[in-house]
Protein backbone atom coordinates (compact mmCIF):
# COMPACT_ATOMS: atom_id res chain seq x y z
CA UNK A 1 0.00 0.00 0.00
CA UNK A 2 1.33 3.49 -1.04
CA UNK A 3 0.21 6.87 0.54
CA UNK A 4 0.13 9.88 -0.98
CA UNK A 5 0.89 13.22 0.71
CA UNK A 6 1.25 16.76 -0.52
CA UNK A 7 -0.23 18.58 -3.96
CA UNK A 8 1.91 16.61 -5.85
CA UNK A 9 0.98 13.32 -5.02
CA UNK A 10 -2.67 14.51 -5.34
CA UNK A 11 -2.05 15.20 -9.00
CA UNK A 12 -0.68 11.67 -9.54
CA UNK A 13 -3.34 10.00 -7.91
CA UNK A 14 -6.06 11.99 -9.99
CA UNK A 15 -3.70 10.82 -13.06
CA UNK A 16 -3.88 7.19 -12.10
CA UNK A 17 -7.26 7.26 -11.00
CA UNK A 18 -7.91 8.95 -14.14
CA UNK A 19 -6.08 6.29 -16.24
CA UNK A 20 -7.71 3.05 -15.06
CA UNK A 21 -10.99 4.78 -14.50
CA UNK A 22 -11.41 6.16 -17.65
CA UNK A 23 -12.17 3.85 -20.82
CA UNK A 24 -11.78 6.61 -23.57
CA UNK A 25 -10.04 10.03 -23.56
CA UNK A 26 -11.23 12.97 -24.65
CA UNK A 27 -9.87 15.50 -26.98
CA UNK A 28 -11.35 18.81 -28.58
CA UNK A 29 -12.26 18.93 -32.09
CA UNK A 30 -10.30 21.91 -34.30
CA UNK A 31 -12.55 22.56 -36.28
CA UNK A 32 -15.72 23.12 -34.00
CA UNK A 33 -14.35 22.64 -30.46
CA UNK A 34 -16.62 19.93 -29.40
CA UNK A 35 -15.45 17.28 -26.60
CA UNK A 36 -14.66 14.79 -28.63
CA UNK A 37 -13.82 10.68 -27.64
CA UNK A 38 -11.50 8.81 -28.42
CA UNK A 39 -12.68 5.71 -27.53
CA UNK A 40 -10.76 2.97 -25.89
CA UNK A 41 -8.22 0.60 -28.16
CA UNK A 42 -7.70 4.14 -30.36
CA UNK A 43 -4.22 4.04 -31.69
CA UNK A 44 -2.51 7.12 -32.66
CA UNK A 45 -2.80 7.90 -36.28
CA UNK A 46 -6.44 6.28 -36.22
CA UNK A 47 -8.88 8.32 -38.22
CA UNK A 48 -12.10 9.30 -35.89
CA UNK A 49 -15.26 11.25 -36.37
CA UNK A 50 -16.04 14.36 -34.50
CA UNK A 51 -19.65 13.76 -33.84
CA UNK A 52 -20.84 17.52 -33.34
CA UNK A 53 -19.35 18.71 -37.42
CA UNK A 54 -18.42 15.01 -38.86
CA UNK A 55 -15.19 16.34 -39.28
CA UNK A 56 -12.78 13.52 -39.99
CA UNK A 57 -9.82 13.85 -37.28
CA UNK A 58 -6.48 11.90 -36.75
CA UNK A 59 -5.29 11.11 -33.68
CA UNK A 60 -2.06 12.48 -32.96
CA UNK A 61 -1.11 11.74 -29.45
CA UNK A 62 -2.60 9.66 -26.33
CA UNK A 63 -1.42 10.02 -23.28
CA UNK A 64 -2.42 9.72 -19.55
CA UNK A 65 -3.57 12.70 -19.83
CA UNK A 66 -5.90 12.65 -22.93
CA UNK A 67 -5.69 12.95 -26.61
CA UNK A 68 -4.76 15.57 -29.29
CA UNK A 69 -6.82 15.41 -32.55
CA UNK A 70 -6.10 17.20 -36.17
CA UNK A 71 -7.57 17.28 -39.02
CA UNK A 72 -7.56 14.22 -40.48
CA UNK A 73 -5.50 14.80 -44.16
CA UNK A 74 -7.59 14.46 -47.70
CA UNK A 75 -7.43 10.96 -49.85
CA UNK A 76 -4.98 11.59 -52.23
CA UNK A 77 -4.67 9.73 -54.96
CA UNK A 78 -2.03 7.39 -54.14
CA UNK A 79 -4.17 5.69 -51.45
CA UNK A 80 -5.41 2.55 -50.92
CA UNK A 81 -4.41 -1.08 -52.56
CA UNK B 1 13.08 -15.73 -29.79
CA UNK B 2 11.49 -12.91 -29.85
CA UNK B 3 10.11 -11.36 -32.96
CA UNK B 4 9.66 -7.38 -33.56
CA UNK B 5 7.10 -6.57 -36.46
CA UNK B 6 7.83 -2.88 -37.78
CA UNK B 7 4.42 -1.79 -39.00
CA UNK B 8 5.28 1.03 -42.06
CA UNK B 9 2.38 2.94 -41.62
CA UNK B 10 0.69 6.48 -42.62
CA UNK B 11 -2.90 6.84 -41.46
CA UNK B 12 -3.54 3.36 -39.31
CA UNK B 13 -6.99 2.00 -41.20
CA UNK B 14 -9.61 -0.80 -39.36
CA UNK B 15 -7.63 -3.51 -41.28
CA UNK B 16 -3.75 -2.49 -39.28
CA UNK B 17 -5.60 -2.84 -36.01
CA UNK B 18 -6.79 -6.24 -37.09
CA UNK B 19 -2.69 -7.09 -37.81
CA UNK B 20 -2.16 -5.40 -34.32
CA UNK B 21 -4.65 -7.71 -32.80
CA UNK B 22 -4.03 -10.68 -34.52
CA UNK B 23 -0.07 -10.20 -33.32
CA UNK B 24 -0.95 -9.54 -29.40
CA UNK B 25 -2.76 -12.86 -29.64
CA UNK B 26 0.66 -14.39 -30.47
CA UNK B 27 2.73 -12.84 -28.42
CA UNK B 28 4.75 -10.85 -31.18
CA UNK B 29 5.37 -7.26 -30.56
CA UNK B 30 4.76 -4.50 -33.52
CA UNK B 31 6.30 -1.52 -33.28
CA UNK B 32 4.37 1.22 -35.55
CA UNK B 33 6.64 3.25 -37.26
CA UNK B 34 4.89 6.32 -39.12
CA UNK B 35 6.86 6.52 -42.00
CA UNK B 36 5.59 10.78 -42.00
CA UNK B 37 7.51 11.33 -39.25
CA UNK B 38 11.05 9.54 -39.51
CA UNK B 39 13.43 11.23 -41.91
CA UNK B 40 14.77 8.28 -43.76
CA UNK B 41 18.69 8.20 -43.57
CA UNK B 42 21.10 5.56 -42.85
CA UNK B 43 22.59 7.82 -39.90
CA UNK B 44 19.50 8.18 -38.16
CA UNK B 45 18.43 5.18 -38.50
CA UNK B 46 18.76 2.61 -35.62
CA UNK B 47 17.74 -0.81 -36.05
CA UNK B 48 15.07 -2.02 -33.45
CA UNK B 49 12.84 -4.45 -35.90
CA UNK B 50 13.28 -7.66 -37.48
CA UNK B 51 11.31 -7.36 -40.24
CA UNK B 52 9.09 -4.22 -41.80
CA UNK B 53 5.89 -4.78 -42.62
CA UNK B 54 4.20 -2.05 -45.31
CA UNK B 55 1.05 -1.05 -44.71
CA UNK B 56 1.00 2.71 -46.01
CA UNK B 57 -2.00 3.97 -47.33
CA UNK B 58 0.41 5.82 -49.44
CA UNK B 59 1.70 3.69 -52.40
CA UNK B 60 4.15 6.46 -53.26
CA UNK B 61 5.50 6.71 -49.43
CA UNK B 62 4.92 3.14 -48.62
CA UNK B 63 7.12 2.62 -51.44
CA UNK B 64 10.15 4.76 -50.47
CA UNK B 65 10.23 3.50 -47.34
CA UNK B 66 10.03 -0.69 -48.09
CA UNK B 67 13.26 0.68 -50.43
CA UNK B 68 14.99 2.30 -47.50
CA UNK B 69 14.21 -0.67 -45.07
CA UNK B 70 15.27 -3.01 -47.82
CA UNK B 71 18.84 -1.00 -48.21
CA UNK B 72 19.14 -1.46 -44.07
CA UNK B 73 19.40 -4.91 -44.95
CA UNK B 74 15.43 -5.32 -42.72
CA UNK B 75 13.68 -7.85 -44.55
CA UNK B 76 10.30 -6.27 -46.26
CA UNK B 77 6.90 -7.98 -46.65
CA UNK B 78 6.11 -6.94 -49.96
CA UNK B 79 9.45 -7.26 -50.79
CA UNK B 80 10.18 -4.37 -53.11
CA UNK B 81 10.31 -6.02 -56.41
CA UNK B 82 6.85 -7.09 -55.80
CA UNK B 83 5.42 -3.63 -54.82
CA UNK B 84 7.13 -2.60 -57.98
CA UNK B 85 5.56 -4.93 -60.87
CA UNK B 86 1.90 -4.30 -59.04
CA UNK B 87 1.86 -0.58 -57.88
CA UNK B 88 2.03 -0.39 -61.76
CA UNK B 89 -1.09 -1.95 -63.60
CA UNK B 90 0.71 -2.46 -66.71
CA UNK B 91 3.40 -3.80 -65.69
CA UNK B 92 1.34 -6.08 -63.64
CA UNK B 93 -0.37 -6.84 -66.83
CA UNK B 94 2.92 -7.40 -68.84
CA UNK B 95 4.70 -9.97 -66.09
CA UNK B 96 0.71 -11.96 -65.81
CA UNK B 97 1.03 -12.46 -69.64
CA UNK B 98 4.44 -13.24 -70.12
CA UNK B 99 4.23 -15.80 -67.47
CA UNK B 100 0.71 -17.23 -69.42
CA UNK B 101 -1.68 -16.26 -66.33
CA UNK B 102 -5.20 -15.84 -67.61
CA UNK B 103 -5.65 -12.15 -67.27
CA UNK B 104 -7.51 -9.47 -69.21
CA UNK B 105 -6.23 -8.29 -72.56
CA UNK B 106 -4.42 -4.98 -72.61
CA UNK B 107 -2.49 -2.10 -73.92
CA UNK B 108 -0.47 1.24 -73.27
CA UNK B 109 -1.09 4.51 -75.69
CA UNK B 110 0.04 7.90 -75.03
CA UNK B 111 -2.13 9.47 -78.11
CA UNK B 112 -5.90 9.11 -80.04
CA UNK B 113 -4.37 7.46 -83.26
CA UNK B 114 -2.67 5.01 -80.59
CA UNK B 115 -5.78 4.41 -78.70
CA UNK B 116 -8.10 3.59 -81.85
CA UNK B 117 -5.65 1.28 -82.97
CA UNK B 118 -5.26 0.02 -79.76
CA UNK B 119 -9.58 -0.56 -79.37
CA UNK B 120 -9.08 -2.66 -82.69
CA UNK B 121 -7.05 -4.73 -81.54
CA UNK B 122 -8.91 -5.74 -77.79
CA UNK B 123 -12.11 -6.28 -80.24
CA UNK B 124 -13.96 -2.72 -80.16
CA UNK B 125 -16.22 -0.81 -77.88
CA UNK B 126 -16.60 -1.24 -75.03
CA UNK B 127 -13.20 -0.60 -73.28
CA UNK B 128 -11.80 0.37 -69.66
CA UNK B 129 -9.53 3.37 -69.30
CA UNK B 130 -7.45 3.06 -65.89
CA UNK B 131 -4.66 5.09 -64.74
CA UNK B 132 -2.05 2.90 -64.28
CA UNK B 133 -1.27 4.08 -60.76
CA UNK B 134 -4.35 4.25 -58.73
CA UNK B 135 -7.09 2.25 -56.45
CA UNK B 136 -10.32 2.00 -54.60
CA UNK B 137 -11.74 2.42 -58.25
CA UNK B 138 -10.94 6.05 -58.65
CA UNK B 139 -10.16 7.26 -62.21
CA UNK B 140 -11.82 4.47 -63.84
CA UNK B 141 -13.53 4.99 -67.08
CA UNK B 142 -15.54 2.73 -69.37
CA UNK B 143 -15.24 3.85 -72.85
CA UNK B 144 -18.60 2.91 -75.08
CA UNK B 145 -17.89 4.47 -78.23
CA UNK B 146 -15.36 7.09 -80.23
CA UNK B 147 -16.98 10.29 -79.35
CA UNK B 148 -16.26 9.32 -74.98
CA UNK B 149 -12.77 7.77 -75.95
CA UNK B 150 -12.10 11.69 -77.72
CA UNK B 151 -13.26 13.35 -74.95
CA UNK B 152 -11.28 11.44 -72.57
CA UNK B 153 -8.05 11.64 -74.21
CA UNK B 154 -8.12 15.64 -74.38
CA UNK B 155 -9.43 15.79 -70.82
CA UNK B 156 -6.41 13.78 -69.57
CA UNK B 157 -3.99 15.46 -72.36
CA UNK B 158 -4.94 18.93 -71.02
CA UNK B 159 -5.45 18.23 -67.52
CA UNK B 160 -3.65 15.56 -66.50
CA UNK B 161 -0.17 14.74 -64.81
CA UNK B 162 2.56 13.10 -66.91
CA UNK B 163 1.24 10.09 -65.60
CA UNK B 164 -2.58 10.50 -66.83
CA UNK B 165 -0.92 11.02 -69.95
CA UNK B 166 0.04 7.38 -70.28
CA UNK B 167 -3.30 5.51 -70.74
CA UNK B 168 -3.88 2.05 -69.84
CA UNK B 169 -6.50 0.29 -71.86
CA UNK B 170 -8.17 -3.23 -70.74
CA UNK B 171 -10.68 -5.40 -72.50
CA UNK B 172 -14.14 -4.63 -71.30
CA UNK B 173 -15.99 -7.22 -69.62
CA UNK B 174 -19.50 -7.56 -68.76
CA UNK B 175 -19.46 -8.86 -64.91
CA UNK B 176 -21.94 -11.34 -63.93
CA UNK B 177 -23.08 -8.37 -61.69
CA UNK B 178 -20.21 -9.51 -59.34
CA UNK B 179 -16.39 -9.87 -59.15
CA UNK B 180 -14.20 -12.28 -57.22
CA UNK B 181 -11.44 -10.44 -54.58
CA UNK B 182 -8.82 -13.11 -53.34
CA UNK B 183 -6.18 -13.29 -50.47
CA UNK B 184 -3.65 -14.93 -51.31
CA UNK B 185 -0.62 -15.61 -49.05
CA UNK B 186 2.72 -17.01 -50.68
CA UNK B 187 1.00 -18.55 -53.35
CA UNK B 188 -2.19 -20.38 -51.24
CA UNK B 189 -5.39 -18.66 -51.66
CA UNK B 190 -6.74 -18.70 -47.82
CA UNK B 191 -10.14 -16.77 -48.63
CA UNK B 192 -11.85 -15.05 -51.58
CA UNK B 193 -15.00 -12.86 -51.36
CA UNK B 194 -17.84 -12.05 -54.12
CA UNK B 195 -17.73 -8.52 -54.74
CA UNK B 196 -21.36 -7.88 -56.08
CA UNK B 197 -22.93 -4.37 -57.28
CA UNK B 198 -25.01 -3.27 -59.86
CA UNK B 199 -22.26 -0.79 -61.37
CA UNK B 200 -19.34 -2.09 -63.41
CA UNK B 201 -16.88 -1.02 -60.57
CA UNK B 202 -17.64 -3.47 -57.90
CA UNK B 203 -14.71 -2.28 -55.29
CA UNK B 204 -15.92 -2.38 -51.84
CA UNK B 205 -14.63 0.98 -51.54
CA UNK B 206 -17.44 2.18 -53.81
CA UNK B 207 -19.91 0.13 -52.41
CA UNK B 208 -19.73 -3.52 -53.66
CA UNK B 209 -21.51 -5.85 -51.05
CA UNK B 210 -18.77 -8.68 -49.99
CA UNK B 211 -19.92 -12.07 -49.29
CA UNK B 212 -18.07 -15.74 -48.88
CA UNK B 213 -16.57 -17.47 -52.17
CA UNK B 214 -15.62 -20.52 -52.41
CA UNK B 215 -12.27 -21.12 -52.95
CA UNK B 216 -12.74 -23.81 -56.23
CA UNK B 217 -9.33 -25.78 -57.18
CA UNK B 218 -10.04 -23.29 -60.67
CA UNK B 219 -9.67 -19.97 -58.54
CA UNK B 220 -6.62 -21.68 -55.78
CA UNK B 221 -4.87 -22.62 -59.37
CA UNK B 222 -5.16 -19.55 -61.18
CA UNK B 223 -3.84 -17.47 -58.36
CA UNK B 224 -0.97 -19.99 -57.64
CA UNK B 225 0.16 -18.92 -60.67
CA UNK B 226 -0.20 -15.22 -60.64
CA UNK B 227 1.24 -15.27 -57.16
CA UNK B 228 4.12 -17.33 -58.77
CA UNK B 229 4.52 -14.75 -61.64
CA UNK B 230 4.36 -11.70 -59.21
CA UNK B 231 7.06 -12.89 -56.80
CA UNK B 232 4.66 -13.87 -54.05
CA UNK B 233 3.96 -12.57 -50.89
CA UNK B 234 1.01 -11.28 -49.46
CA UNK B 235 -1.73 -10.62 -52.45
CA UNK B 236 -5.13 -9.22 -53.07
CA UNK B 237 -6.16 -10.56 -56.29
CA UNK B 238 -9.08 -9.52 -58.58
CA UNK B 239 -10.39 -11.89 -60.51
CA UNK B 240 -13.37 -11.92 -62.97
CA UNK B 241 -15.83 -14.64 -64.07
CA UNK B 242 -15.61 -14.64 -68.31
CA UNK B 243 -17.14 -17.43 -70.46
CA UNK B 244 -13.29 -18.48 -71.05
CA UNK B 245 -12.84 -19.14 -67.45
CA UNK B 246 -11.75 -16.85 -64.92
CA UNK B 247 -9.08 -14.47 -65.24
CA UNK B 248 -6.53 -12.28 -63.20
CA UNK B 249 -7.83 -7.83 -63.41
CA UNK B 250 -4.96 -6.71 -61.30
CA UNK B 251 -2.79 -7.41 -58.31
CA UNK B 252 -3.07 -5.31 -54.84
CA UNK B 253 0.28 -5.78 -52.89
CA UNK B 254 -1.24 -4.01 -49.93
CA UNK B 255 -4.47 -5.50 -49.07
CA UNK B 256 -7.27 -3.93 -47.17
CA UNK B 257 -9.50 -6.91 -45.60
CA UNK B 258 -11.42 -5.46 -42.72
CA UNK B 259 -14.97 -6.34 -44.39
CA UNK B 260 -13.88 -9.82 -45.34
CA UNK B 261 -13.12 -11.78 -42.46
CA UNK B 262 -16.44 -12.13 -41.28
CA UNK B 263 -17.74 -12.88 -44.75
CA UNK B 264 -15.03 -15.61 -45.07
CA UNK B 265 -14.81 -16.12 -41.45
CA UNK B 266 -10.77 -16.54 -42.15
CA UNK B 267 -8.38 -14.52 -39.57
CA UNK B 268 -6.33 -12.89 -42.63
CA UNK B 269 -4.69 -10.62 -40.40
CA UNK B 270 -3.51 -13.54 -38.46
CA UNK B 271 -2.41 -15.09 -41.44
CA UNK B 272 -0.20 -11.68 -42.32
CA UNK B 273 1.14 -12.14 -39.03
CA UNK B 274 2.09 -15.70 -39.56
CA UNK B 275 2.99 -15.26 -43.06
CA UNK B 276 5.46 -12.25 -42.00
CA UNK B 277 7.06 -14.70 -39.12
CA UNK B 278 7.76 -17.64 -41.62
CA UNK B 279 9.59 -14.88 -43.60
CA UNK B 280 11.65 -13.65 -40.73
CA UNK B 281 12.94 -17.46 -40.30
CA UNK B 282 13.40 -17.57 -43.60
CA UNK B 283 15.48 -14.45 -44.60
Amino acid sequence: MVFLTGRASYTTLLVIINFFIMTAHQATCPVCEASVEVPEGTVESEVITCTDCSTQLVVDKISSEGAEVSEAPDIEEDWGE
Amino acid sequence: MTVTIGLLHSTIRADEKLILQAAKKRNVNVKLIDIRTHALHKNLYQNTIDIALERSVSTVKGTYAANFYHEMSIPVVNTPHVAHICEDKFLTSLVLKEHGVATLDFGMVFSLEQAEELITQLGGYPVVLKPPTGSWGRLLAKINDRDALEALVDHKQILGSPDHKALYLQEYIAKKGRDIRAFVINGETIAAIYRDSAHWITNTARGGKSSNCPVTPELSKLCKKASEAIGGGILALDVVETDDGLKVIEVNHTMEFKNSETPTRVNISGAIVDYCIQFIKKS
